[in-house]
């Protein structure tokens, strides 16, 4: 079976009815809370862009949508009680998981551009700047392409893989920029908003603590080691998903006992 | 040709199955067991989803697990009914008859093919997802055959069906081995694999409790005495004749229920033709007459007490 025809199958596998309805609803986000900005009045300018491109697109739509297609990619299988098929038949077992994969990262990237583009044309891409967008829409790709990597990964190892995903995604990536040193460096999402280079939220009212510390540990890292780190993450990732699928024992652990 | 040597498989503390040597060679070999006796956990080293902890197991000389060389030739039939519900049973074979190896030119002839031999063609078209339990079992054992494999693995294929859908089962599956080819099925009815063949893998607690021809497993069971339960209109009248046969052993009336007996036999055979002679010279009302022994639970009482 070629490569095409499994990646075929893959689409048609991640593009049903209900995961369609759940890409809409999550690629709305962004175009929901431009409108909302717009009808108040409030940031309806790059920054107004960059702040609803940074918390409701790269932060929620894209990670998300990584978090669903990359975990399901064999931990779905599993769960699902369908791995017999893929294991049992002559196809590479690395062919399955990049096409998995690849699909994945096709998915995200459209719905998150789509998401991005939307908001734009809400926003107003002569406010923006089509410069500004085209940035977005390549390093989007870019970005799923990790995420999804770090998943799908996460995915050949753990049967039920969500739970740590969402836990890294929403709880340690949200939380390690805000803690003094190095530790932002642990965040994929650190080197996205390098890459990305959207302008921070316009100066308000103080917010306090979290203020202070998001000035204690200042960004230090260029668009070069960003452009690095990310492809080694997304490279290292795919090596150990490869691995770790051509080598595992994939039963469901009902069966097992 | 499969092979086990001294193959053992452990789940953490959980054994599925324990030091199991046995060669399954061409035409039809049934693997009995109860519920978690490792028929399973067998046929997943065979298919290749497992590796033995220790020993080893192969498929015409080479190692299964992620080996398509091997999974080219073999066809599996999974347990569990679970697909890509969305699909319809034709779009299901189709990919399946992709990944197994059938070039684009033939898929179409091939799917048909194998959906006609197991009855489907009416329903083909419609999603997996209304199918009935039947007509899951008939779709997964299409996707099976559907790129003619020399080794045929089904794991509990007859559940599900009815006794025509089991005797067509049986018939397509004879049908395959005829053609020279291994087939190895799983199940924990005795008689339901006894009509497609003799040669029986018998697997308790994880160990092979006895391999070979079911009628000499079968002799076995025989001179153990049988427990035969009937009940009838006034047993009390018909209890003296039957305990004066020489094949019965001891008899004893249910006081519970003053229409049914049990007995003891040692040679069941001779008993039923003798019992049918009685029933008809005294015009006896017969009910049910049925073996507490005649099962596999008995069968594996038998064999590892003896």
């Amino acid at each position: 079976m070629s490569f095409g025809e499994l990646l075929r199958w893959t689409f048609w596998d991640v593009l049903r009815t209900r995961k369609v309805v759940m890409m809409a609803v999550l690629a709305s986000v962004g175009p929901l809370f431009a409108v909302v900005m717009q009808l108040s009045g409030d940031q309806v300018n790059v920054a107004g862009y960059s702040f609803v491109l940074q918390v409701a697109v790269y932060m929620f739509t894209l990670v998300l949508l990584s978090i669903v297609f990359g975990c399901s990619a064999i931990a779905g299988e599993v769960t699902g009680r369908t791995i017999p098929y893929l294991v049992t038949r002559p196809v590479s077992r690395t062919k399955i998981l990049l096409a998995k994969y690849v699909s994945a990262v096709i998915i995200v990237s459209v719905v998150s551009v789509l998401a991005c583009l939307a908001t734009a044309a809400i926003f107003g891409i002569g406010v923006i700047g089509v410069d500004r967008v085209l940035k977005d829409v390549w390093v989007i790709p870019f970005a799923a392409a990790v995420y999804c990597a770090v998943f799908v990964a996460l995915s050949t190892l753990l049967v039920r893989p969500v739970l740590p995903a969402v836990f890294y995604t929403f709880a340690i990536e949200s939380w390690v920029s805000l803690i003094p040193g190095d530790f932002s460096k642990l965040s994929i999402l650190t080197y996205v908003r390098v890459l990305a280079d959207h302008e921070p939220p316009e100066a308000g009212a103080p917010s306090g603590i979290l203020e202070m510390l998001s000035n204690m540990s200042p960004p230090t890292i260029t668009t070069d080691q960003a452009w690095t780190t990310l492809s080694l993450i997304a490279v290292i990732a795919l090596t150990v998903g490869v691995i770790a699928f051509g080598r595992g024992e994939y039963v469901p652990n009902e069966e097992a006992a | 040709m499969i092979e086990l040597r001294g193959a053992s498989r452990w789940y953490g503390q959980v054994i599925g199955i324990n030091d199991v040597s046995c060669t399954i060679g061409k035409g039809i070999t049934a693997l009995l067991g109860q519920n978690g006796a490792g028929k399973s956990t067998l046929i997943k080293l065979v298919t290749g989803q497992l590796r033995p902890t220790t020993g080893e197991v192969t498929v015409e000389g080479e190692l299964p697990f992620a080996n398509p060389s091997v999974q080219s030739r073999l066809g599996y039939c999974p347990e569990g009914d679970t697909f890509y519900e969305d699909m319809s049973g034709r779009q299901f074979v189709t990919l399946m008859a992709r990944m197994s190896g059938v070039a684009k030119h033939e898929v179409r002839d091939r799917v048909a093919q194998a959906i006609d031999l197991v009855g489907m063609n009416d329903r083909a078209d419609t999603r997996l997802a209304g199918y009935s339990k039947g007509m899951r079992q008939r779709i997964k054992v299409a996707q099976a055959i559907v790129h003619d494999p020399d080794t045929l693995i089904l794991d509990e294929p007859l559940n599900g069906l009815d006794p025509v859908g089991r005797r067509q089962m049986g018939d397509l599956l004879r049908a395959f081995a005829d053609r020279g080819k291994t087939v190895l099925i799983s199940s924990h009815i005795l008689h339901e694999v006894e009509q497609m063949t003799r040669s029986i893998l018998l697997l308790h607690r994880g160990r092979l409790l006895a391999q070979g021809d079911v009628r000499e497993i079968r002799s076995l069971i025989d001179r153990h005495p049988h427990r035969i339960s009937i009940t009838m209109e006034s047993p009390r009248t018909i209890g003296p004749k039957l305990l004066a046969l020489p094949s019965v052993v001891s008899l004893k009336y249910d006081r519970a229920n003053a229409s049914q007996l049990e007995l003891e036999t040692t040679d069941p055979e001779r008993f039923y033709s003798e019992f049918a002679d009685i029933v008809l010279q005294d015009r006896a009302n017969v009910q049910t007459l049925y073996s507490p022994d005649n099962n596999l639970e008995a069968v594996f009482k038998y064999l590892v007490k003896g």
